[in-house]
């Protein structure tokens, strides 16, 4: 069984196609990395995963079962949701953005503070941060809380929305490594958007090309920049790997 | 008729005044008569303008008032033509009040000119008006708007110049300083000598009638009209004037005033002990009606937080209300304060409740706005992020849309407490109490003090207010927003 499943899905939005029979599936632990241009349809395809769009036409099975949209909130504390830098809430400080789900959900304290400290420790945020306000942090700190946030109630699905975007390469480079160290010791099942082909590359087991709504290829680094299926492909990664 | 004693002093007979000087004088008047006869009276004077008092006595909020038979006639029952006594009486027992009989004067309104300005222009009659058009006129509001005001009388005597409105007790300054050179007087006014005024002469006899009368309901009981009636005849013009003319220019109480002619009149006898008025301090006589003013600021905001803020998430979730739901309350604060003021009356009487409840209604619509406007604009990524992290609806208003809208929500809030305090200075018109009861009691009277000493207090009330919110702002806007100073008043 795969933890995700898409099939056939298309969205339109006031008669614009935003998604065109979009169908795959995600292999349970491992990395996928959507990516395309803006305006591609690759935010609209990982937003219908946990339901904040809700497709058209085409069915969406995680763990198996078809989306209930009624009941969508118990579904959804089991995906994790990272999006850049700027998703964190800004009244809270960084103990607090990383532990709101937890507390919401009635979770103790003693096991609130226990994984907010592992999981601060595991992407490298020093525990002094954790009273500051996200103003206050770094762009690459503001990206590990996010990370945190995502990870905070385990969940068996991830999705990034450019979570690694608007950092300098350094800092980047330091992220991945530490992001897949975590997907090491704590394996899930990753979908991540990014317009970036060196980091889908870096971090993906599979890469899903997206293109005005339609998937225009799957596959794995090598079979992609092998045997690309059409010209958009072809010229893609070559304007990206420049 | 005759009372025990008893039953007589258990009675509480509630006694209006128009907020003018002769208003004043005539009320304290009768309120000594019926008090010397063992009532207990209450006095609910500074009740604006005709409206407000004819209101409050078919409301059964007062049981009598000092009126003018003309104003009775003309603005009240709206009568065309001239209604003799008997006439008018019958139309007034239809609706259960009655008037008493005439004290003796004739307080008729009156155009009036500063001597200088008549001779200049040869001034005699209404009509030579006609010959200067370039004639700066200035009018009470009340004169304006009625009847057998400039309406009609500019029609009878063909005039052309064009008033403007003003407060009636500011008219004789502004003539005396030369920015008006005509307005609206009352015959009995105490300052026509005093400003050496020449009152022009009613040539085609435009103005109606106007003997004061006490004006009451019927079901007083007949004692109390007897008691009324022995004003009857009793003042003439002159002694009006004089009078008036005693509170304005000699510094005395119109309490003092009223218990001088009783005597004078003999109407009381030597059993009057509390003529002598006390010299109170001035802060215990301001603090009582701060704490008032300051009750009905409070409880109307509360009542108007209470509303407005769930209203406000309310349409901001069920967003198709948000546009009527804006309109109405915008519409009911384009409402003139006075205007809705006088509405309550029908509804609610006078004193405390209407204007609590007036207060309300305005504080509404920025508390309203505030709140939609603070829980639309925050980020629309963060409701997202929320939504997508699984917070549930109430999740997310609680913990992210409420704590970020909340410097708008404030803002909204501390506005409706400005607004409040400086409407709540017109509350007095309906007998609400308040630092207003000053400030409307000294234009009545053109008494600056008694001006200050309401405007000043209510002037600092707001700035405190202002600072008070300033504190709780940086207390409960979430710290982010803290860092640089962002002025949250712009939303």
């Amino acid at each position: 069984m795969f933890p995700v499943e898409i099939r056939n899905v298309s969205k339109s939005i006031d008669g614009r196609q935003i998604l065109v029979n979009a169908d795959f599936s995600v292999k349970e632990n491992s990395i996928t990395a959507l990516i395309g241009k803006s305006g591609s349809g690759k935010s609209t395809l990982l937003k219908s995963i946990n339901g904040l769009i809700k497709p058209t036409s085409g069915k969406i099975l995680l763990f198996g079962n078809e989306i209930d949209y009624e009941n969508i909130i118990p579904l959804r504390l089991k995906i994790g949701y990272a999006v850049q830098g700027t998703g964190l809430f800004p009244h809270m400080n960084i103990r607090e953005n990383i532990s709101v789900m937890a507390k919401l959900n009635d979770w103790k304290s003693e096991d609130i503070d226990a994984r907010t400290e592992q999981l601060m420790k595991m992407t490298d945020l020093s525990p002094e941060l954790g009273k500051k306000y996200p103003y206050q942090l770094s762009g690459g700190e503001q990206q590990r809380t996010g990370l945190c946030r995502a990870m905070m109630l385990n969940p068996k699905i991830f999705l990034l929305d450019e979570a690694f975007g608007a950092l300098d390469v350094t800092t980047k480079n330091e992220i991945h490594s530490e992001f897949l160290k975590i997907q090491k010791s704590e394996p899930r099942t990753i979908l991540m958007v990014t317009h970036d082909l060196n980091e889908a590359f870096k971090l993906a087991d599979e890469i899903i090309i997206i293109e005005k709504g339609e998937i225009q290829q799957t596959g794995t680094k090598n079979e992609i920049l092998n045997s690309p299926r059409n010209e958009f492909v072809k010229y893609f990664t070559a304007s990206q790997l420049q | 008729m005759i009372l025990s004693a008893a039953e007589i002093s258990s009675q509480t007979i509630r006694v209006g005044a128009k907020h003018f000087n002769e208003g004043y004088i005539l009320s304290e008047i009768l309120s000594r008569m019926l008090e010397l006869n063992g009532y207990t009276v209450e006095r609910n004077f500074s009740l604006g303008g005709t409206l407000i008092c004819y209101e409050a006595l078919k409301n059964n909020d007062i049981d009598l008032y000092p009126e003018y038979s003309g104003t009775i006639s003309e603005a009240i029952l709206k009568l065309r033509e001239k209604t003799g006594t008997d006439e008018l009486k019958k139309k007034l027992n239809d609706l259960d009040l009655d008037i008493s009989g005439e004290y003796g004067f004739n307080n008729t309104y009156a155009l009036a000119v500063k001597r200088s300005t008549a001779e200049k222009y040869g001034l005699n009659n209404i009509s030579d008006l006609r010959d200067h058009p370039e004639l700066k006129i200035g009018l009470s509001y009340e004169f304006l708007k009625r009847e057998d005001g400039w309406k009609n009388l500019s029609v009878a005597y063909d005039l052309k110049q064009i008033p403007g409105g003003l407060e009636h007790g500011l008219a004789y300054k502004a003539l005396d300083d030369g920015q008006i050179m005509l307005t609206d007087v009352y015959s009995t006014d105490g300052e026509i000598p005093k400003y050496d005024l020449k009152i022009l002469n009613d040539d085609k006899n435009f103005f109606p009638d106007y003997s004061a009368v006490t004006f009451y309901r019927t079901d007083l009981n007949e004692k109390i009209k007897t008691i009324l009636n022995e004003l009857t005849g009793k003042i003439s013009e002159n002694e009006m004037q004089e009078m008036n003319s005693m509170v304005l220019f000699e510094n005395k109480t119109f309490s003092e005033v009223a218990a001088e002619f009783l005597k004078n009149k003999k109407i009381i006898g030597s059993s009057d002990k509390r003529e002598v008025s006390q010299e109170t301090n001035i802060y215990s006589e301001i603090f009582p009606k701060l704490i008032q003013h300051l009750k009905l600021t409070f409880i109307a905001l509360l009542l108007s937080v209470l509303i407005a803020v769930p209203a406000g998430i309310f349409i901001y979730r069920y967003s198709s209300f948000s546009k009527p739901v804006l309109y109405l309350s915008g519409l009911l604060q384009t409402i003139p304060s006075i205007a809705l003021l006088a509405f309550m009356i029908p509804l609610f009487g006078i004193g405390f409740l209407p204007a609590v409840i007036a207060l309300f209604i305005y504080g509404l619509l920025p508390i309203l706005r505030n709140t939609t406007t603070g829980l639309f604009t925050v980020d629309p990524l963060l409701k997202e992020v929320a939504d997508g992290m699984g917070m549930t609806s109430m999740q997310k208003l609680y913990n992210v849309e409420l704590p970020l809208a909340m410097p708008a929500i404030l803002a909204g809030i501390r506005t409706a407490a400005v607004i409040n305090i400086g409407t709540a200075t017109l509350a007095a018109f309906i007998g609400a109490g308040g630092l207003g009861e000053f400030i409307v009691t000294g234009l009545a009277l053109n008494n600056t003090k008694l001006i200050l000493m309401g405007a000043i207090p209510a002037a600092l009330l707001a700035i405190l207010t202002e600072l008070i919110f300033e504190i709780i702002e940086r207390m409960v806007s979430p710290k982010h927003l803290l860092r640089s100073g962002i002025s949250t008043d712009t939303v």
